[in-house]
């Protein structure tokens, strides 16, 4: 047992993930064989129960199906989609349709948070990736084609290069202008009276005036650089004719800004000719442009970019002025700033009251499915709730995007046995009522028995056994499930207490497993076949696959050629 | 949470809002002039019309203590500021990322908690800049450095934490970017502690910038420092014990305050920890 | 026996540049006994308890050395402004600079300077100071012998108040007495140093405040001034009395407020519960039983608290003019003498990472929990 070898797998299956290997570095430079070779498949409207011991790998089996952390090797499938090849930023849009729900309902809520937000976050984050994506997706077909080539090549040098001089730049600006004039003239620490109230007012009004100006003049640019016709696709309800005044005024505004940073320096002349800041200005333009046309950077780098050039042209800008009217500029251009800021975020984004809005319905509708009345739990935080009632959040949690799968890692291991029945009928239900495919991954036979329609054992990495729960109950076929099923203690006070040395010994450990069958150490049948070979699964009745030379049903593995041996023992 | 923080958390709390409001507004306030001399004043008690009394040479103490909690308040707060974004930051990297840029962050971070301080700071001083007018920056810019590494250390071991908490790993299996793991699920639980722990800094700043004066190495002169006021007084300790009590006092009690209310909010924000 | 010798050849070799270097650093300059006390009792208690984890933790010790030598000496390099004209004054003229350059080998590259000055260094050579013309290493061995004696004071004063409060706090935790002793600390917490030296000069030494006509205070102690051992023992500890003392309230707030918290988690455990289920007496219980598993962080702070005090306590030095380590910096820079200062800024440095090396020996060798275990985790 404990061994490889796809016999199991089915054609069709809605999830279906082909010998998985998940490995982490240990202390030592040794790794851990967490998961070696595993392959599963559930069909659309199927439960599949994962059991095993603890540290058999089923969570992190589990996990490396939602690629996280992605599988040292192996593939997984979507409804025929390859996860493993998938970027981080496809992989995003995928999310949605692969939920899970964690065994500690508590420390999977986040304490700071009410239920509101918790539930609706799904719903946040999904539109935010679908918004970026389309955002991007858009902006490669209109610029792409132009200097993608080029631009691919240069980007990324560029871009630290400009940051390393816008950096280096604001700092040089800092130290000039900060140290000699404000020091001196505005801060004055010579003259005690007049001179200590300007600090912090100044302090004060620099870090305002500064924040709003960066964002506010980041946002102008950011509009400029996005093509109107995107933004109006990506919020849909945004009038034409609005749009576009919009987008005339913040040009005007930036381009306004921008001629009186440079005729503060002295016009377009001395800015070019003074070296430094000729040298600066073409490496932010080139920079702004190249991450620009590099697609998979225009959502995020875009920003970052213009903002980081932002704060060099205002420390320009306000570096330029005369120490009198420095700060009344400073303040006024950051109000002007943060007032378009403000304006350009209603008219293109949704603010966070109507996402919420927007998400209301839902959140509520999920948090009825689940037993919750929203009336009551929606603006408590998930430390006022029960065990049973928070693990009923994280479900609500997990539906809300309408996933098509749910990986429920020891939803009830951590519950009170009374609860553990309503979660697993709530889940049950929702199955149901939803058309989910669950992977229910726990430690309790009992507990998989009632709501798998197929169960799957895990032992240190590897695969036992799949088969339908009914068979592999009342005749297992694997050394091991029969251990694990007579290791369940009966609830009948007359029965005699079951041997409980019979599945003796500890796990071996993952950093150095067992040759062969790793189940040998601790099977009652094994035999020097099981340490040379490494079993593979094979079917020994309609729909029961095991992986074991001597299993206790059906017949024992025929011998194996040389060739695959050497197969076998390598995996 | 519930628990009532106490009628001294309050005290403590107005006393710093107080004596910040004070230093702010110290010029629109009916204060003396802190340089003006009282004539045949020199080093009487505290009065009516000198509450704190007067120094040796016949200045207002008590309007000397607030614009001297100028410099105090500005240094420590614009200090503690600049250390918490960016110790806070580091911090959330190093403990969120781990692997390689948390070793080589620790790393570095450990090699500023080495060298002594104080002394750091003198060099710096002395060496860097003889000019008076560049010690507020060179001040802010040390002691900066100095509180980067403690709040890197309490922010990353905090980061780390909350890091492991399944809603993180739930944030990503949303799909999050890591920017708002960070923000939006790490950062709202790391806050308390490092806004508590960054009084106890800022109380700290306050006691290093003391020392500095006492040294005569920070604002020069006409400009009032705690420190250099209670260093001034010693030679008068025998005969005019208010011209350094007065300051050391305020002093003792702002940085009592900051540690308290620090404290306080530690054990509110923490109910585990409250239990003792 | 030839083969032997070449099989332990690389064991020999390292053996003997360590004595070379351990002599050189501990006798031709007299650095100073307590230092070598110090790394002998922590290695010597280190190599009893774990051996091999010593030694890495030993052999780990040299990089972070290099490294805050590099730091200190580039601090100190990278300043603006050219330290001969530092030291000449404004007027020099072009030559004097120049033969002053020579002589400081400020002309040298500045990796060729960090490898001289990094070359004497490990054989205790810090360089001569600019303007007291003599050993750097001799006038910091002369000041430590202060500043040692000023911490050692310090620290047994505040192990000496903060031990009773700190356990008798812990067991009567949640009390009004816990309360009262927590508040009083928490006020010696926030009294910086120099305030509590003004104060304790204030009370102790000038006569303290007249109220009504009553001095409240005495003229018992000394306010100033240091006077060796050798000379006058009495009049020593006299002297010493006052700065220790205001050193050593701060500490003693911290130590209590450590102790405190660990005592009340040791308290609870059930080998207590056993101890007095026995009907061992309290007294017994807490110092006996319940002190030494409590004390484990207490030890790391006290041994982080004395690697700071050698550079921090500068400020008490120069207060009762004391001469220590920290003043001979604090002449160092105020006279512009480079070669000393970072000769200073390294010595406390380097003491200071030793000292933490050794409380963390000291730490392993009294915990046995700790031993042949994973350590480096804490490390």
């Amino acid at each position: 047992m404990a061994g490889s070898g796809n016999a199991h797998l089915r054609p069709d299956a809605l999830v279906s993930a082909r010998d998985i290997v998940v490995e982490f570095p240990a202390a030592g430079g040794r790794t851990v064989y967490a998961v070696s070779g595993v392959s599963l498949d559930i069909m659309e409207g199927e439960t599949l129960g994962l059991v095993g011991e603890s540290g058999c790998g089923k969570s992190t089996t589990g996990r490396a199906m939602l690629q996280l952390p992605r599988p040292t090797s192996g593939s997984v499938q979507l409804g025929g989609q390859e996860l493993t090849d998938l970027d981080d930023e496809a992989m995003r849009l995928i999310r949605p349709r692969l939920q899970m729900i964690y065994q500690d309902p508590i420390s999977s809520l986040n304490p700071r948070r009410t239920v509101r937000d918790i539930v609706a976050e799904p719903l946040f984050i999904a539109w935010d990736n679908l918004a970026r994506r389309s955002a991007i997706a858009v902006w490669q077909e209109r610029v792409a084609a132009l200097v993608q080539g080029l631009a691919r090549r240069v980007a990324k040098p560029m871009r630290i290069l400009g940051f390393a001089m816008s950096v280096a730049f604001v700092l040089w600006i800092a130290s000039e202008t900060v140290e000699e004039r404000a020091a001196e003239s505005l801060f004055g620490w010579t003259e005690v009276p007049a001179a200590v109230i300007g600090f912090p007012a100044l302090a004060l009004s620099l870090a305002v005036g500064a924040v709003f100006a960066v964002l506010g003049v980041a946002w102008i640019l950011l509009m400029l650089m996005l093509p109107f016709g995107l933004m109006s696709r990506q919020f849909g309800a945004v009038p034409t004719a609005v749009g576009l005044v919009g987008v005339v005024a913040t040009t005007t505004a930036s381009a306004f800004l921008l001629w009186r940073t440079w005729s503060s320096f002295g016009g377009w002349a001395h800015w070019v000719n003074s070296g430094l800041l000729g040298t600066i200005t073409v490496v932010l333009v080139l920079w702004l442009l190249a991450s620009l046309v590099r697609p998979a950077l225009a959502g995020t780098s875009a920003v970052a970019t213009s903002l980081s050039a932002m704060v060099v042209l205002q420390v320009f800008y306000i570096g330029g002025l005369d120490d009198t009217p420095k700060l009344a500029v400073l303040v006024a251009s950051g109000v002007v700033d943060a007032l378009l800021f403000v304006w350009i975020r209603r008219r293109y984004h949704a603010s966070r009251q109507e996402l919420r809005a927007r998400a209301d319905p839902r959140v509520r509708e999920v948090l009825t499915y689940v037993g919750i009345n929203p009336d009551d739990a929606l603006d408590r935080r998930p430390w006022e709730f029960s065990g049973g009632q928070a693990q009923r959040l994280s479900i609500a949690r997990a539906l809300v995007s309408v996933p098509q799968v749910i990986i429920c890692d020891e939803p009830v291991s951590a519950l009170d046995v009374s609860v553990q029945a309503q979660i697993l009928n709530l889940l049950e239900d929702l199955k149901n009522l939803m058309g989910l495919t669950l992977v229910f991954i726990a430690h309790d036979l009992a507990v998989v028995k009632n709501v798998s329609d197929r169960v799957a054992v895990m032992y240190l990495g590897k695969l036992c056994e799949v088969s339908e729960p009914g068979p592999l109950y009342s005749q297992p076929a694997h050394p091991y499930t029969d251990l694990l099923l007579a290791a369940i203690p009966h609830p009948d006070p007359e029965a005699p207490i079951g041997d409980s040395s019979k599945i003796g010994g500890e796990l071996p450990s993952p950093l150095s497993p067992p040759s062969g069958c790793r189940f040998r150490t601790r099977c009652p049948l094994a035999a020097q076949r099981c340490a040379d070979e490494e079993p593979q699964m094979r079917e020994i009745a309609p729909g029961r696959f095991v992986s074991c030379h001597t299993p206790l049903v059906g017949e024992p593995a025929p011998p194996t050629s040389m060739a695959e041996f050497s197969v076998g023992a390598e995996s | 949470m519930g628990k009532r923080l106490g009628f001294f958390f309050w005290m403590a709390v107005v006393f710093l809002t107080v004596l910040g409001l004070a230093a702010i507004f110290a010029d629109v306030l009916p204060l003396k002039h802190p340089a003006e001399t009282f004539a045949g004043t020199s080093k009487s008690g505290p009065s009516l019309t000198h509450w704190f009394g007067n120094d040796a040479v016949g200045r207002d103490i008590f309007s000397r203590v607030i614009y001297g909690a100028q410099v105090s308040l500005v240094i420590s707060t614009v200090g503690t500021m600049l250390a918490l974004t960016i110790g806070g930051l580091l911090g959330l990297v190093s403990g969120y990322y781990g692997g390689r840029i948390d070793r080589w962050l620790t790393a570095t971070l450990n090699a500023t908690i080495v060298i002594p301080p104080l002394i750091l700071f003198l060099a710096l001083v002395l060496f860097l800049d003889s000019e008076a007018q560049r010690r507020v920056f060179i001040l802010i810019f040390t002691f900066v450095l100095l509180s980067i590494a403690p709040i890197a250390r309490v922010v990353r071991a905090a980061t780390l934490t909350w890091a492991g908490q399944d809603f993180v790993l739930a944030a990503r299996t949303l799909g999050a970017r890591d920017g708002r793991v960070l923000f939006r699920e790490v950062l709202p639980n790391v806050a308390p502690s490092l806004i508590s722990y960054s009084l106890i800094i800022m109380a700290g700043l306050i006691v290093v910038e003391g020392a500095v004066a006492f040294l005569g190495l920070s604002v020069p002169p006409p400009t009032p420092t705690w420190g250099d006021m209670i260093s001034k007084g010693r030679t008068n300790l025998d005969v005019a014990a208010h011209i350094s009590l007065m300051p050391a006092i305020t002093m003792f009690v702002t940085v009592l305050a900051l540690n308290f209310v620090g404290d306080k909010l530690q054990q509110h924000f923490e109910p585990r920890e409250s239990v003792l | 026996m030839k083969q032997a010798v070449r099989d332990q050849l690389g064991r020999i070799v390292a053996v003997a540049l360590v004595a070379t270097v351990a002599w050189a650093w501990f006798w031709r300059p007299p650095f100073s006994w307590t230092f070598g006390v110090l790394v002998g009792i922590g290695t010597l208690a280190a190599a009893i308890a774990d051996g091999r984890y010593a030694l890495r933790r030993l052999a780990a010790l040299i990089p972070v050395l290099v490294l805050v030598s590099f730091v200190v000496f580039a601090l100190m390099a990278s300043l603006p402004g050219d330290p001969a004209i530092n030291l000449l004054g404004p007027a020099a003229t072009p030559d004097q600079i120049e033969i002053v350059r020579t002589e400081l080998g400020l002309d040298q590259p500045f990796f060729n300077r960090y490898g001289d000055w990094l070359g004497g260094v490990v054989l205790g050579d810090l360089g001569n100071s600019i303007v007291l013309r003599e050993e750097v290493a001799d006038g910091i061995s002369r000041s430590m012998t202060p500043t040692l004696q000023l911490m050692t004071y310090s620290v047994i004063i505040a192990l000496v108040v903060s031990l009773p409060l700190g356990i008798w706090a812990g067991y009567r935790a949640g009390t009004s007495t816990d309360r009262s002793i927590n508040n009083v600390m928490l006020g010696f917490l926030a009294t910086p140093n120099y305030v509590m030296a003004v104060l304790l000069v204030l009370f102790f030494a000038v006569g303290g405040l007249s109220v009504f006509g009553n001095e409240i205070g005495f003229h018992a102690l000394p306010a100033a001034r240091y006077v060796p051992l050798g000379d006058d023992p009495v009049l020593h500890f006299k002297h010493l009395a006052l700065p220790s003392a205001s050193l050593a309230m701060g500490q003693a707030a911290v130590f209590m407020r450590l102790l405190r918290s660990d005592m009340i988690g040791t308290l609870r455990l059930p080998f207590i519960d056993l101890a007095r289920s026995k009907g061992l007496p309290t007294r017994r219980i807490l110092w006996r039983h319940a002190l030494r598993p409590s004390s484990f962080t207490l030890l790391t702070v006290v041994g982080l608290t004395v690697g700071l005090l050698i550079g921090g306590a500068l400020i008490i030095e120069f207060i009762f003019t004391i001469p220590g380590v920290g003043a001979y910096i604090f002449l160092g820079v105020t006279q512009r003498d480079f070669i000393a200062v970072q000769g200073g800024v390294l010595v406390i440095s380097a003491l200071f990472i030793v000292v933490l090396t050794m409380s963390d020996f000291l730490y392993l060798a009294l915990d046995p929990r700790l031993r042949g275990r994973e350590v480096a985790a804490r490390g």
